[in-house]
């Protein structure tokens, strides 16, 4: 095995670990709050690519600069991620029955909508427009935003009708619910974007980013400009994600709901709106990774992008220890050198995933728990 | 099973038998007739697991991959000249005749299929028993896509499972070894085939139905309400697991075998996770846990996927927007019925208010048989059912 001992595999391992760990902290932090496997995550990260792609120009570099669109599919990640929860998981704790007709009636108009899109767009069919084609590409993409926006104006408002009290929802269904979500965000980017594989135009990536970088040379390391960018960008948001959690207000109100949802209550933290900002940062950070993860490899955005990293990092957040931030950071590593050192299968992976669930089903840094139901 | 489920089933059975004379045993709708009895099957299956024991099985669809491919390796062994040989591949050309080609082989060969999944159910399920809830339904996803990955897996350094599973390509069994039963050929417009897919699915139905109703269901019910409290009852929950895993496995072996002679190949590159899904859609839609409800469930699901196929007045729904409707129909299932569309029927009768209050007097009075559902509770009314 000595082949796989190479300083090309090592530069692999430490980028793919530090874009595992990128999505790793979205899985942990959900976790550690709800209690949930939010399988949808995956999905997050997928759709972070995509909207990177459709800002920068499917074709050529048409639209803004890659590093600029960064920051809208962030933003719209984020919406995203709101959005799930606030469709799918929300009823899971509250029931808010106006709030629960709602999010159906608005996830049956999307479906619709991107069944309506796929058919206009369709040459041979009878539907087909390209006007009407052009008009619900916007507006199923700006259903998801707009939706956050009005679901969030109307549950301030109280306009979702009167909470008929919590919930403590069956943890079986609230994992179906989750496969449910992740069944539509990728049918959905199917869709709308089609089974193609694409990636970013040529023009679009610096050239930077594929020359090597002439400093680490002298370590004898082949080092890519687009791996030092993955680098030097996880470990900025991680900083930064370690200082919102222990430094400012959120960071501690969302710490609070991990230990205990209702003292939390009790201590006038809105719980619903601390998870909510939850699923805000996880969704942003796994664009993020999303956008890395295909300038690095090229030609793998599809709607099936994000199932097989979804699955690793959340392999890597249970490795460092559900609900740890900065277990997730060391699992989302460790997982990258597994994945990295062994040619790139998944196999591997899984089946470290599938023993450290066995053998240490806490993790690396998790706490010790006295039951898991 | 109660009289109405008896009087519906009976119905349900006659229509099933008198089904082809209606519709004949060639076209689209005999042939949706077995496509829904084949997933019914790996659907009862998955029920045992999922809603008997209430561990949440997201790699199913590797039973389906190892029933179908154990029939179809079974079916293509060759006796030649030069000894006995495998004929699958799609290049590969059979000389000779099928060694299992005797009338009847199928039936041993289907046991054999079973058997072979029931095994993978158990070797799957051992190192299993320790996880529960979520962590279950991750590492049953994590060994489905090992065990993908491995079957399709060329590398011809290391060990290379395409001689065995065809690779990208699949088994295609060659026509000569399609097998006989009662001197008629099974192939998938012929009676002999509808009849042996129906008698399957009535044999699956009173397998996992019993099973529910046995000591052995009852103790899977206790493990599905409260794990602890079953183990503190006595139950003892490794062995139901793997019991549960191992019929479960047999179950979905033997509807893996159906595949393969319905379908005449298996490639496993169709064998993913979203099979897993779509049966456990079938189980979770029509009620977890309730034998009826998986049987409606999952005929509704693959019914609805046939109707999305056809063309409603020029518009036709796009092939890849079934799983959206099947992810919609899960969230909202789940929502406003989490227990589905025909849940179990609770098998002991509620407690009397003359039985709580003789069980409530004196000592008794720590255990409300009213509380909430539990399994002390539930072992409590099976008690009373008993006296």
């Amino acid at each position: 095995m000595s082949s796989l001992l190479t300083p090309e595999n090592l530069v692999n391992a430490l980028s793919l670990g530090a874009l595992y760990a990128l999505i790793a902290v979205g899985y942990t932090m959900v976790y550690g709050i709800i209690k949930l496997i939010n399988f949808a995550h995956g999905e997050i990260f997928m759709l972070g690519a995509f909207w990177a792609l459709m800002l920068v120009g499917a074709e050529q570099a048409t639209g803004i600069n890659l590093f600029v669109a960064i920051v809208p599919a962030m933003l719209l990640c984020a919406a995203v991620g709101m959005s799930i929860d606030w469709t799918a998981y929300l009823s899971l704790r509250r029931r808010l029955p106006l709030a629960d007709w709602m999010s159906v009636a608005l996830l049956a108009i999307l479906g619709l909508g991107a069944i309506a899109y796929k058919l206009t767009g369709d040459t041979t069919h009878t539907w087909h427009s390209e006007t009407a084609h052009g008009v619900l590409r916007w507006a199923v993409i700006a259903l998801v935003p707009v939706t956050m926006l009005a679901l969030s104006i109307g549950e301030k408002g109280g306009l979702l009708g009167r909470s008929l009290g919590r919930v403590t929802s069956d943890r079986l269904s609230a994992l179906i619910t989750a496969i449910g979500m992740s069944l539509i965000l990728q049918t959905l980017a199917q869709l709308i974007w089609g089974a193609d594989y694409r990636a970013f135009p040529e023009d679009a990536i610096p050239a930077f980013m594929n020359e090597r970088v002439g400093a680490f040379d002298v370590v004898g390391l082949p080092v890519l400009g687009k791996e030092l960018a993955i680098w030097v960008t996880a470990l900025a948001m991680m900083v930064a994600l370690n200082l919102l959690v222990t430094r400012t207000k959120i960071g501690t109100a969302m710490r609070a709901c991990s230990m205990d949802q209702e003292t939390a209550a009790l201590m006038g933290i809105s719980v619903d709106r601390v998870i909510a900002f939850t699923f805000v940062v996880g969704s942003a950070m796994a664009a993020v990774a999303g956008i890395l993860y295909a300038v690095k490899v090229g030609g793998n955005i599809s709607f099936r992008m994000g199932y097989y990293p979804g699955l690793l990092a959340f392999a890597a957040a249970v490795l460092g220890g559900i609900g740890n931030v900065r277990g997730a950071m060391l699992g989302g590593v460790l997982i990258g050198f597994v994945q990295g050192f062994t040619g790139g299968a998944f196999s591997v992976p899984f089946a470290v995933m599938i023993l450290v669930l066995l053998v240490l089903p806490r993790g690396i840094l998790g706490e010790p728990q006295a039951t898991r139901a | 099973m109660s009289r109405t489920d008896a009087v519906f089933g009976a119905l349900a059975l006659l229509a099933a038998i008198v089904f082809p004379w209606l519709a004949g045993f060639r076209g689209t709708l005999p042939n949706v007739a077995l496509y829904v009895g084949i997933y019914m099957i790996l659907a009862l299956g998955l029920n045992v697991v999922v809603g008997f024991t209430g561990l949440l099985d997201l790699g199913y669809v590797a039973f389906l991959a190892l029933g179908a491919i154990v029939t179809a390796l079974l079916l293509s062994l060759t006796r030649t000249e030069s000894g006995i040989d495998w004929a699958i591949g799609v290049s590969h050309d059979v000389v000779g005749e099928p060694l299992l080609g005797f009338d009847g082989a199928i039936l041993i060969i289907l046991l054999a299929a079973g058997l072979a999944c029931a095994l993978l159910g158990v070797l799957r399920g051992i190192p299993t028993l320790r996880v529960r809830g979520d962590y279950y339904a991750i590492v049953t996803l994590g060994i489905a896509e090992i065990l993908y990955e491995t079957a399709l897996w060329d590398d011809t350094n290391l060990l290379n499972f395409t001689r065995v599973t065809g690779g990208a390509f699949g088994i295609k069994l060659p026509s000569s070894h399609v097998p006989h039963l009662f001197g008629q050929k099974l192939y998938y417009d012929q009676p002999v085939f509808y009849y042996l897919v129906l008698a399957l699915v009535v044999s699956a139905f009173l397998l996992t139905h019993h099973l529910n109703r046995s000591r052995v269901g009852r103790a899977m019910a206790a493990i599905r309400l409260d794990e602890t409290a079953a183990r503190a009852c006595g139950v003892d929950v490794s062995r139901h697991k793997l019991i549960a895993f191992a019929v479960s496995g047999f179950v979905g072996g033997i509807g893996g075998g159906l595949y393969t002679l319905w379908s005449g190949t298996v490639a496993v590159k169709g064998l993913d996770v979203w099979q897993s899904i779509l049966i456990l859609c079938g189980v979770v839609l029509g009620g977890m846990g309730s034998i009826r409800g998986t049987a409606v469930g999952i005929a509704g699901l693959m019914c609805l996927g046939e109707l999305l196929r056809e063309d409603f007045g020029g518009v036709s729904v796009p092939p890849e927007a079934r799983f959206l409707i099947y992810g919609l129909l899960l969230i909202i299932v789940m929502r406003f019925r989490p227990q589905g569309l025909l849940p179990p029927v609770r098998r002991s009768r509620a407690v009397t208010d003359a039985e709580h209050a003789a069980l409530t007097t004196g000592h008794a009075r720590l255990y409300d048989l009213r509380a909430p559902a539990g399994a002390a509770a539930a072992a409590g009314a099976d008690a009373v059912e008993g006296t």
